[in-house]
């Protein structure tokens, strides 16, 4: 099972990768190296990111070329999963069971013993601050506290490697920078190497300077993040704000010099904020949002921006 | 919300992939079961109606030595069936469309566990439930009636104990095939389980309706067809117009179809090819 020809370094390695389902084309002749450390994969939906991390698990088998992840080809490889944890961009917790036996299954599927795996969870969920939550039904979790109960699980068993599929996918301004601290945390303190998703590029900059970019099923840059942030930097980039009392926050907004507009769309619970400088934007928000005594509930960038740049390095 | 600093450990236990993995789900399956109120009335109700009045009789009623006779009027009068088929249908129907409804199929796959693990412990699970009405208690009925009966002929009653224990596991192993299928079809469980009684129900009504022109159509009644496999374990015959070979067919259709439908529905719909 092991691949042969692949660095230490080098944790994923996909080689004129295909992957296609009838008509659909999911991977292209994916060429990608990803190394230690944290790798984000930007791309916009349908590009094929989640195909991408079915292939690391797994979970699909490829049509074309090859893939080695820790140096093992993971197809029909069950006991690579020892090695990963995976946390899927859907929701994905038992409805009906609380995050405890969420996790003590997750636990014993891993062959963790009962003492071992009780204080496991304790420490896990510490770790992504869910232990008063532990004893409630997931069913009843809002979308922040089933993104942390899912990086618990797949934290659980201590993996070498974290397979983050969107995990801010969904969450308010405060609950994506503690998942993003969090995810930056995992590797720098406690060693995991990280791939997380997103198709947002400030996101994932916020973790990362090591990116890819994937589009339609092909990996069309990857590298330091610098580059295409300056491609970026030229156009103005569109976010979506939706929450109660914004009005005070777009007053607070319009102040900054990185913003270049602010419209409300249907009504004044949600609005679309034009800024130049998504970074300075991203890091000013949670302080303007206390500021303004607002609710933000809802926060995400439209595709329009990242889908020109793809458009740009593809040579359309 | 914030995430404060704590002191955190990582696991430095072992993480080797595990053979009996499923084991794990069927854990998880019978555990949830068994505090599932559906589940616990269906069995209280089937341990009175169907085993509690036979266990009372043979206290009672002095008799020399176990019957296949008595085991067989006790299991193939159709409420044994019945309620065998009630409680696969109530213990069935959410393993697969929670899972389903839920996306929970990658917590299990992601994890060193494949289709036929995941589906040998959700079947466990099931499997694990229905013998407590279906394969313990005529077990048990049969142990107590030898530790009552009057004669000494125990090397017989041992064979009626071992036929017992035999239709005890058909019954058992005989509806949970066809519950995981219709789980499999639907994303809600309430669908699965009233679609597994309803096919059941429904093959019952056709048997009965096209008997009439020919009685060999009986045997596509799941219960018409346990009840003539109990007299082919515990009395050696079969009725005239019911064949060994078809009969065998269509109860071993009815656990290995289901058994084949629901293991490709899972491979091609959640797991890709």
């Amino acid at each position: 099972m092991t691949a042969r020809g692949y660095s230490a370094d080098v944790i994923i390695q996909a080689r004129a990768l295909s992957k296609w389902y009838g008509q659909v084309i999911g991977l292209n002749n994916f060429d990608l190296e990803i190394k230690r450390g944290i790798t984000g994969i930007v791309g916009p939906n349908g590009s094929g990111k989640s195909t991408f991390f079915k292939l690391i698990l797994g979970l699909i088998k490829h049509n074309a070329g090859d893939i080695a992840v820790l140096g093992e080809r993971p197809w029909g490889n069950a006991s690579l999963h020892a090695s990963i944890g995976f946390c899927p961009d859907y929701e994905s917790l038992p409805a009906d069971s609380t995050g405890r036996e969420y996790l003590s299954l997750v636990g014993r599927l891993h062959a963790m013993n009962s003492t071992a795996l009780a204080k496991r969870i304790k420490e896990v969920v510490e770790l992504v601050e869910m232990g008063k939550a532990l004893d409630r039904k997931t069913g009843g979790y809002s979308k922040g506290m089933k993104q942390r109960m899912k990086i618990a699980g797949a934290l659980l068993h201590d993996p070498r490697l974290l397979i983050l599929d969107e995990p801010l996918s969904g969450t308010d301004p405060l609950v994506r920078k503690d998942i993003i601290d969090l995810i930056k945390k995992l590797n720098r303190e406690h060693g995991h190497d990280i791939v997380v998703s997103s198709h947002v590029l400030f996101e994932i900059e916020r973790m990362t300077h090591d990116i890819a970019l994937i589009y339609k099923g092909r990996a069309v840059a990857s590298g330091d993040i610098s580059a295409i942030r300056d491609l970026m930097n030229k156009h103005p980039h569109n976010i979506i704000v939706e929450g109660k009392g914004v009005t005070a926050l777009a007053k607070m907004l319009l102040e900054q010099d990185y913003i270049v507009s602010v419209a409300y769309n249907n009504d004044r619970d949600s609005m679309t904020v034009q800024v130049s400088r998504p970074d300075d934007f991203f890091s000013n928000l949670p302080n303007l949002v206390d500021q303004s005594q607002c609710s933000v509930t809802k926060m995400y960038s439209l595709d329009d921006n990242l889908e020109a740049i793809f458009k740009y390095l593809v040579g359309r | 919300m914030g995430i404060s600093p704590i002191e955190y450990r990582p696991w430095k236990g072992q993480r080797t992939a595990q053979t009996l993995r499923f084991y794990v789900v069927a854990r998880n399956v019978l555990m949830h079961k068994l505090r599932s109120k559906g589940v616990i009335v269906i069995l209280v109700l089937g341990f009175l109606l169907v085993h509690a009045i036979s266990l009372i009789m043979i206290v009672l009623l002095s008799h020399e030595r176990l019957e296949g006779d008595d085991m067989n009027s006790y299991l193939g009068g159709g409420m044994f069936a019945t309620f065998a088929m009630l409680l696969a249908a109530v213990v069935t129907s959410d393993l697969v469309s929670e899972d389903l409804s839920n996306n929970s199929f990658v917590l299990y796959f992601s994890r060193a566990l494949r289709i036929r693990d995941y589906l040998a412990g959700k079947a466990g699970g099931a499997l694990a439930v229905m013998s407590f009405l279906c394969l313990f208690p005529p077990i048990a009925l049969a142990v107590v009636s030898m530790a009552t009966q009057t004669g000494d002929d125990y090397l017989y009653s041992a064979g009626v104990l071992g036929k017992t224990a035999l239709v005890g596991l058909l019954v058992t192993v005989f509806f949970v095939p066809f519950g995981l299928m219709m789980s499999s079809l639907t994303k809600r469980k309430s669908y699965a389980a009233i679609g597994t009684f309803m096919s059941f129900f429904v093959l019952t009504l056709v048997a009965e309706i096209f008997s009439e022109f020919a009685e060999e159509w009986r045997m596509i009644s799941p219960l018409e067809s346990l009840s003539f496999l109990f007299d082919w374990i515990y009395e050696g015959s079969l009725p005239y117009f019911v064949d060994g070979g078809a009969l065998t067919l269509i109860l071993t259709s009815f656990v290995i179809a289901p058994a084949v439908v629901v293991y490709i529905r899972i491979q091609r719909q959640e797991v890709g090819k």
